[in-house]
């Protein structure tokens, strides 16, 4: 189902873009000898990831979760529990937590299979927020509203730290971009516009909804239990409606159903945090104005036009100095 | 709190004032579940800033009457008029754009009630902030004692809902509301401008959040994060009564309203916000068309 046809593959533009941004990344921590930096760099690889596995639902199935926390949170309560009460390794929480919210995530999805629209945003929302109650409720395991603190970290070092949640934000979006250019991704997309149609082709839809709901809610867990690893703490707050709206701003400003996008508007959305600390507190208002606008005037989100716009740039570039590749007439169609 | 005296006059008092209390509990809710469901019924938004205009309405009062030491009436009305506004602006600038698309509006909405958020949080602080009661003292009724302001909330709240009732029931613009809700082609076939209309009743809704909003800003204090909580009741109620429904939204304010306070009464006060949601979740996955509804959509 993931299969590559490599005969078809012809290295373009756009290619050329992809490999500067990734080099760009590797480097950051040599070209910015800042810890501090670093540090904020993971928060955006660890937004950005959220932002990925959130896409999926939304822009792939048409699956609005407002209550998308309840998978980080999951996430961060198991790692804390998993590495505090019983002394797993970081290394090993990460998975058994991503498992554990995919759990969750049937739980959630099995009823929420018949719901559309308004209806399955309140119920995962509600389902979220009871979570968060709960947690406050059963303060004795879960210390209430201050949170575990003292988890391992990943690594004391900032720069290891960047480079796996780098490494394994890549591994995501390869996982993710590979599930939506195959044929699974067609039948999400076949579903997301037309429901009826795709089941009447014989698509057995709940299956794919379930599916997805599976994969998201894994990878939510998974990056949920990273960040309590790395922030050294788990609190309620990661189930509340900040996280949800940050979570969908990141989407909606990178550009929905894209994959790629959400990882542009994390980056985004940090690089503005850090130009405007000076402001502080009215970043996030700043930000929030940004989100409308960009969604008004431009729905599709901010990384697609770039793409497009810098890998044309690049490829008149290419052609003033003859770096042709065999596969000009393939580049001008994509 | 029930069970420790034994005594009968001990357990009707509480009986008596779990009725008090749950009446005005649900008199806010009917506020401001009757305006989220009549505009879900007309233009199939789903205004999760509809929290924040009850916000804003409780930090309009307290800014007018308080900061700027204006006369209450002034503040009520004053309050009022600028939530409608900044409701018409929305409407227009925002959710015209989008076309009703679920997803858009949905979150085009919460973006703006979180700006809401900062907006207020910036402007006073996160300390919470109280306004003085409208009317000191006390009622005695049927031998509880009750706040005046508590009953002052109720009063208002039932002369506006029958006002509403009335309005929509038994004047031109209330027929040409129902025509829009339930048919727009077949309503602008007929004359009736569809857009005036959504705008109106935009207002509409907001301006009777704002209303609920300033009536409680005395009983309970205005924090930044105080649309959350209401708003979530009152798509509980939204759904639980059926979309669109007025009747059935009153219906449903009076069930959360009550089952809220009785647990908050018999259980304990932490537990009571998680009934809603225990609320919101059974209806939505063993009867999402409600109460009053007759269809499923969403």
């Amino acid at each position: 189902m993931f299969y590559v046809n490599l005969k078809r593959f012809s290295f373009t533009s756009k290619h050329l873009l992809a490999l500067i941004v990734l080099l760009f990344l590797f480097l950051i921590p040599g070209l910015i000898r800042d810890p501090y930096i670093w540090g904020i760099l993971v928060m955006a690889n660890i937004y950005a990831a959220f932002g990925i596995s959130f896409d999926l639902l939304l822009g792939y199935t048409g699956l609005a979760v407002l209550g998308f926390g309840l998978f980080v949170g999951v996430g961060a309560y198991a790692a804390a529990f998993l590495n505090l009460y019983l002394g797993m390794p970081p290394w090993l929480t990460m998975p058994v937590s991503g498992l554990i919210g995919a759990l969750f995530g049937l739980i959630i999805g099995v009823p929420c299979l018949r719901l559309k629209g308004l209806y399955l945003a309140l119920a995962s929302f509600a389902a979220a927020a009871i979570c968060e109650k709960l947690v406050i409720v059963f303060n004795d395991i879960t210390n209430g509203r201050e949170g575990l603190s003292g988890l391992d970290p990943i690594s004391f070092s900032n720069i290891t730290n960047y480079y796996a949640s780098l490494i394994l934000l890549l591994v995501s979006t390869g996982i993710l971009l590979c599930i939506v250019r195959s044929k699974i991704g067609l039948i999400l997309k076949s579903i997301c516009d037309e429901e009826i149609a795709a089941k009447a082709v014989g698509i057995n839809t709940n299956w794919y909804k379930l599916l997805t709901f599976l994969i998201s809610s894994f990878m939510g867990a998974f990056w949920g239990s990273f960040m309590a690893h790395f922030m050294m703490h788990a609190g309620p707050g990661v189930f509340g409606m900040h996280m949800a709206i940050t979570i969908f701003m990141v989407t909606i400003v990178g550009g929905v159903s894209t994959i790629v996008g959400p990882v542009g508007g994390a980056y985004l959305l940090i690089i503005m945090n850090e130009l405007l600390r000076g402001i502080g507190e009215v970043r996030l208002l700043i930000y929030a104005v940004i989100t409308i606008i960009i969604y008004l005037l431009l729905p599709q989100g901010i990384v697609q036009p770039t793409i497009v716009f810098v890998s044309t740039g690049l490829r008149k570039v290419s052609n003033i100095f003859r770096i042709r590749n065999r596969s000009v007439g393939n580049s001008a169609i994509s | 709190m029930m069970g420790q005296s034994g005594k009968v006059g001990e357990f009707e008092k509480v009986v008596l004032e779990i009725l008090i209390y749950g009446g005005v509990a649900s008199a806010i809710y009917a506020m401001l579940a009757i305006g989220l469901t009549l505009i879900v019924g007309l233009a199939r938004v789903f205004n999760m800033a509809h929290g924040a205009f009850y916000m804003l309405g409780a930090y309009g009062v307290f800014t007018v009457s308080v900061t700027l030491k204006l006369p209450l009436f002034v503040a009520f009305v004053l309050s009022l008029l600028v939530v409608a506004l900044i409701a018409l602006l929305i409407e227009r600038v925002c959710l015209r754009p989008l076309k009703g698309s679920l997803e858009g509006t949905l979150f085009m909405t919460l973006i703006l009630a979180l700006l809401f958020e900062e907006i207020i949080q910036l402007t006073y602080g996160p300390t919470p902030r109280a306004t003085p009661a409208f009317i000191g003292g006390r009622i005695v009724l049927a031998g509880v004692s009750v706040p005046a302001q508590r009953m002052l909330v109720v009063v208002v709240a039932l002369i506006t809902i029958l006002g509403l009732w009335v309005f929509i029931s038994k004047t031109k613009i209330g027929g040409a509301i129902l025509s829009v809700s339930q048919d727009p082609e077949a309503a602008s076939l007929v004359g009736v401008n569809s857009k005036i209309i959504i705008m109106f009743v935009n207002g509409l809704a907001a301006s009777l959040a704002a209303l609920a909003g300033i009536l409680v800003a005395p009983v309970l204090s205005s924090s930044p994060t105080m649309w959350l909580l209401p708003l979530i009741k009152a798509f509980t109620i939204v759904i639980l009564g059926g979309l669109g429904s007025v009747g059935g939204s009153i219906l449903a304010a009076l069930i959360v309203g009550y089952s809220e306070t009785i647990v908050a009464f018999v259980i304990s006060p932490r537990v009571s916000e998680l009934v809603t949601l225990v609320i919101l979740f059974l209806v939505i996955i063993l009867r999402p068309s409600g109460l009053m509804g007759s269809k499923t959509e969403a």
